[in-house]
């Protein structure tokens, strides 16, 4: 963004976001500090996801079991110019007006010294996305996860709504793994190998009773009512996950992950996913909190499945930059495709199409737990008279304590 | 056999990275690294995951970090609600129950301190606030010395094999403090009672120890960035005060600071807040030579 454009904005973000006092001041500002101030720009970070249940704080019911909790809002405005364009569903903004992407409640603890509980209900959909215990002390590196959860495939897929770095997910996401997060009722057990650098391997078996919140684009789940015939009914997932560390300030993390499952296009046939993913990270640490950091990642991911048209091989994935200009701006850009292979069979359903995307988002971070979003999107997929575009405004708020994040 | 060479191979790659020391010791600031270092001497290997130029509020949840507490014998954090946006991700992958808060190998300094500011009740917006109190008392020699002694007792515990060693290093370690500390009171104390305006409140423990007296914040709240309006607005209060330094870390941006110094008549101090956060800082003593040094000025004071 152009220095001048950025300074405008940042000026007119600021006075919007002053408090009462700070806009009745304005008149008395020292005119040298109000332009020290523009330029210092996003001066300092917003505060951290700081838990707001010590001791010292207010003593509740909730407080007392140890719970810390966070309410997470994002709604987007957007804005299409044609009424074909891809519709992804889930938390994708994918309708011209308002969209209510998610009203999340988070909620974790440590049960006692061998689990941890998180809960992450979806209010907005009145949908459980995940409740499961992690344990904390395993031996040999062991840990194991128990619950509803969101499958361990890929980078995408694990990630929450509230940390993308765009208002709409993957188009590879939302045709291969889930309309929101692929995943369900299951248990997971992984070992960081004795090794001197950092390799996760990881085994993962998932329930795909409808009723068990099992979610899926490609596995089919068991119809309400009947049992599970045999473990093929199964979705089983493994992933192996390494990190590079390149001095202070590059970081690269490389997974590949692999599900097969019962395929969800014909009855009685599996179904694969193959994936590979990776994010390269600059953070140049001796720069100062608002020195420019630049993060790079690579998915992809291809199906192996019948459909009632014979053999179908489809793939997809997408490229995303992301550029932290500051610690309140961030740029992110992502180019995205999904096809099916050459020379495979055309099928007549879901598994037939082809898409492109192409998305870029400025997001404006006032503190860290607020965010506001512009995204611009031009894509095109079969039977579109054309290219379309798309405009997003995008609000996230997230209120209460929150649990940091994972690399 | 083909096989001895692969077998010879893993068995380097799969051998304790710590070969000799008795410890692994993973510490969140470099300040306590260095007082593991100090105390354990070869008995302890330590690594810090925060770089001394880095805001430690901020850092990065690497899988490098995951494994080194996977790996630690004793992980020193510095607690009061510095490291909650990244330590606890790390503590949740670690597998190490030995490193869990409540563990035998976890330590949290600030037990070692009275914290400062500790609030009646917490809200966002009072900015970040931490419900623990001001946990930036790694500034304060003093302060750091105190968590040295509440280390000493942790390493020994650990590893009471060398309980000698240990005994023998804390007596240099105590006897080169006792004399920088009060070669450093003695370089600061013409500036008894001076006035000090900052842009975080970073440096009250520093201050407290040094007999100066904090003139306010450029930050309206802790941890909310400073607004041209209440900077005009402090430069007013703190007018005819004499106030003559302005302190910041390395890691804040320095424009505001900078005019505000300028027109209060005062000079910008970027300090190092931690060990390594500026050249030639790479030791605890150093990192207050450096600090005494830029304060005290050259050679009668500012």
């Amino acid at each position: 963004m152009p220095r001048l454009a950025k300074l405008a904005l940042a000026a007119g973000l600021s006075l919007l976001l002053s408090p009462p006092r700070a806009q009745a001041d304005g008149e008395g500002v020292d005119p040298d500090l109000a332009a020290a101030e523009a330029e210092d720009g996003a001066t300092r970070p917003p505060p951290p996801p700081v838990s707001l249940l010590a001791p010292q704080a207010p003593v509740g019911l909730l407080a007392s079991l140890g719970l810390d909790m966070s309410l997470i809002l994002d709604v987007a405005l957007g804005w299409f110019t044609q009424d074909d364009h891809l519709r992804l569903g889930g938390h994708a903004p994918d309708h011209n007006g308002f969209t209510l992407q998610g009203l999340e409640w988070v909620a974790s603890a440590a049960v006692d010294p061998y689990f941890r509980f998180d809960l992450s209900f979806q209010l907005a959909h009145l949908e459980l996305e995940e409740a499961y215990l992690t344990t904390l002390a395993l031996p040999w590196s062991l840990q194991a996860r128990l619950g509803v959860l969101n499958a361990a495939f890929g980078r995408e897929n694990p990630r929450h709504l509230h940390t993308w770095h765009l208002a709409s997910p993957s188009l590879m996401h939302a045709r291969f793994l889930a309309e929101e997060h692929f995943g369900g009722l299951g248990g997971e057990l992984s070992w960081l190998l004795p090794l001197p650098w950092y390799l996760l391997l990881l085994v993962e078996v998932l329930d795909t009773h409808a009723l068990t919140d099992f979610r899926s684009s490609s596995f089919a789940a068991v119809a309400e009512g009947e049992d599970l015939r045999d473990p093929g009914q199964l979705v089983y997932l493994t992933r192996l996950e390494s990190f590079v560390p390149g001095g202070d300030d590059w970081s690269l993390a490389l997974g590949a992950s692999g599900a097969w499952g019962p395929s969800v296009e014909l009855a009685d046939t599996r179904a694969a996913l193959y994936g590979l993913d990776l994010y390269l990270r600059w953070r140049p640490l001796s720069e100062g909190e608002d020195a420019l950091a630049v993060g790079l990642t690579l998915e992809y991911v291809l199906r192996d499945s019948d459909s009632p048209e014979g053999h179908v091989l489809d793939h997809g994935g997408y490229v995303q930059l992301d550029v932290q200009l500051d610690r309140r701006w961030l740029v992110a850009l992502r180019a995205d495709n999904t096809a099916r292979l050459p020379g495979e069979a055309w099928g007549t359903t879901a598994l037939a199409t082809w898409a492109w995307r192409g998305s870029a988002a400025v997001s404006f971070l006032p503190t860290h737990f607020s965010k506001l979003r512009l995204q611009a999107d031009l894509g095109r997929a079969p039977g579109m008279d054309g290219p379309y575009a798309a405009v997003f405004l995008q609000l996230e708020i997230s209120a209460g304590a929150h649990g940091a994040h994972a690399f | 056999m083909a096989l001895a060479p692969i077998a010879a191979a893993l068995a380097l790659l799969l051998a304790p990275a710590a070969a000799g020391a008795a410890l692994r010791v993973v510490t969140t600031l470099p300040d306590f690294a260095e007082l593991a270092r100090e105390l354990g001497g070869d008995r302890v290997q330590a690594e810090a995951m925060v770089r001394g130029s880095q805001d430690p509020h901020f850092v990065d949840a690497k899988p490098s970090f995951v494994l080194a507490l996977n790996r630690a014998d004793l992980l020193v954090s510095n607690g009061l609600g510095l490291e909650d946006g990244w330590l606890p991700a790390l503590l949740r992958q670690a597998r190490n129950p030995e490193v869990l808060p409540g563990g035998r190998g976890h330590l949290d300094a600030s037990r070692a301190i009275q914290a400062r500011d500790v609030p009646s009740a917490v809200d966002r917006s009072m900015g970040d606030v931490h419900a623990g109190g001001n946990p930036h008392y790694y500034t304060s020699p003093e302060a750091l010395f105190q968590v040295a002694r509440l280390l000493e007792e942790k390493l020994l515990e650990l590893d009471p094999e060398d309980r000698a060693g240990y005994a023998a290093r804390w007596r240099t370690f105590e006897a080169t403090y006792r004399e920088r500390s009060a070669a450093w009171r003695a370089r600061l104390a013409p500036l008894q009672g001076m006035p000090v305006a900052v842009y975080h409140r970073s440096w009250d423990y520093l201050l407290d120890w040094a007999g100066l007296t904090s003139a306010g914040a450029l930050e309206p709240k802790p941890g909310i960035p400073p607004s041209a309006a209440h900077v005009t607005r402090l430069l007013a209060e703190t007018r005819g005060r004499g106030v003559r330094q302005v302190w910041q870390e390395v890691y804040h941006p320095t424009s505001l600071s900078k005019v505000f110094a300028e027109k209060a008549g005062a000079r910008l101090l970027v300090l190092p807040s931690m060990v390594g956060a500026l050249p030639g800082t790479d030791h605890l003593w150093t990192k207050f030579d450096r600090l005494v040094e830029l304060v005290a000025g050259e050679p009668n004071g500012p």
